[in-house]
C-alpha cells in the first residue's frame, strides 16, 4: 500500500465488459483507489503478480485457462501472494460456491448484481480487517 | 420425478431479470405477453452451465436496445462514438452470464454448478426469433426474451419444477 493510503488494484475476469465496469464503479465509489490493473484469468493475475505486488485482488470464478478456485488456491499458497487480500465478484452467489471461495482463503464476497455502494462497502470492510 | 424435468419458476426468472437490469444497467423491466411481437435485428445470447444443474440460458435483445445497453455499461458518454459492435456483443455477452448465473444461484441456493463462456450472434429476420415458450420483458428502448433450458441425461433435477 503506498504513503497516502490508495490501494494498488488487480482486477481478474475474462469479461472485456466487465473489468471495464468494475473499473468505472471503483473510480466512482469513492474507495481510495491508486493503481488499477487487469488480468483476464487466473495465470495471467499469477504472472502480473510475480512481477509486481497489489494490495487488493478482486477476481471472477468462471474464467477459462484458470479459474476463480484454481487462482484462489494458488494466491493463499504462495509467499508473495498469499498476504494480498481476495474479493470475488461473481454471478455465482450459491452457498456451495461462496463456501468453497471463503475456505479456499478469499477474504470477501460480491455477488452480482451488485450497485457501486455494495462493491465500496465489501471493499472496505475487508481493507479494515486488513489494517487491524 | 424423471431426470429432466427440473424448471425455473417464473417468479424467480422475472425476480432475477429485473435485479440485473435494475442494479446493473439501471434499466426498469416490465413482462409483456409471451406472443408480443419481436422486432429484428437482435442479438441472441448463449450460456451454457454444467454441474449439479446442467442446461443452457438464452437470451434475445433488440438491437437498438442492445446498442444503448452497451453504451451506458462502458460508460460511453454523449460526445464519444456508440460502442461498435464487438463491444455491444461483450457487454451481451456479460449481461447473459449475470442473467443465468443470478437466475440460477435464486433458483437452487443450495446447488453447485459452472457457468461456461456465453457466444452471442446477430439472429436473421426468418429463425431463431423467440417463440411463446419464452419469458417476455419490454425495456425502455426495446425487448429481451429468455429462456433457461435443462439438459435431461444425466443430470438430477435439483431445481424445482414451475
Ligand atoms: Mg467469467
Amino acid at each position: 500500500m503506498n504513503a497516502t493510503c490508495l490501494h494498488d488494484v488487480l482486477i481478474v475476469d475474462d469479461s472485456p465488459a466487465m473489468r471495464k465496469f468494475v473499473r468505472r464503479v471503483l473510480e466512482i465509489s469513492g474507495f481510495a483507489i491508486g493503481e488499477l490493473n487487469e488480468a483476464v484469468d487466473g495465470l495471467d493475475a499469477l504472472k502480473f503478480l510475480s512481477r509486481r505486488p497489489v494490495d487488493l485482488i478482486l477476481t471472477d470464478v468462471n474464467m477459462p485457462v484458470m479459474g476463480g478456485e484454481e487462482f484462489m488456491a494458488r494466491v493463499a499458497s504462495e509467499s508473495g501472494t498469499k498476504e494480498i487480500p481476495v474479493v470475488v465478484i461473481s454471478t455465482d452467489s450459491t452457498r456451495q460456491r461462496t463456501g468453497r471461495m471463503m475456505a479456499l482463503g478469499a477474504s470477501g464476497y460480491v455477488a452480482k448484481p451488485f450497485s457501486p455502494e455494495i462493491l465500496r462497502a465489501e471493499l472496505e470492510r475487508v481493507m479494515a480487517g486488513r489494517a487491524l | 420425478m424423471s431426470a429432466g424435468v427440473a424448471a425455473i419458476s417464473p417468479l424467480d426468472l422475472r425476480t432475477g431479470l429485473t435485479h440485473v437490469f435494475e442494479t446493473m444497467f439501471f434499466r426498469s423491466v416490465e413482462s409483456i405477453p409471451p406472443d408480443a411481437g419481436f422486432t429484428c435485428p437482435a442479438f441472441l445470447v448463449t450460456v451454457g452451465f454444467e454441474g449439479e444443474a446442467a442446461g443452457f440460458c438464452e437470451l434475445v435483445m433488440t438491437a437498438a436496445e442492445a446498442a444503448g445497453l452497451a453504451s451506458d455499461f462502458l460508460g460511453c458518454d454523449a460526445e464519444q462514438q456508440t460502442p461498435d459492435q464487438d463491444r455491444v456483443v461483450e457487454v451481451l455477452c456479460e449481461l447473459g452470464n449475470m442473467v443465468c448465473g443470478h437466475i440460477l444461484s435464486l433458483s437452487a441456493p443450495g446447488s453447485l454448478f459452472q457457468i461456461l463462456p456465453p457466444s452471442c450472434s446477430s439472429l436473421a429476420a426468418d429463425s431463431g426469433l423467440p417463440d411463446v415458450t419464452w419469458s417476455r420483458f419490454q425495456l425502455d428502448d426495446g425487448q429481451v426474451a429468455v429462456r433457461i433450458v435443462f439438459r435431461s441425461e444425466g443430470t438430477q433435477p435439483l431445481l424445482r419444477a414451475i
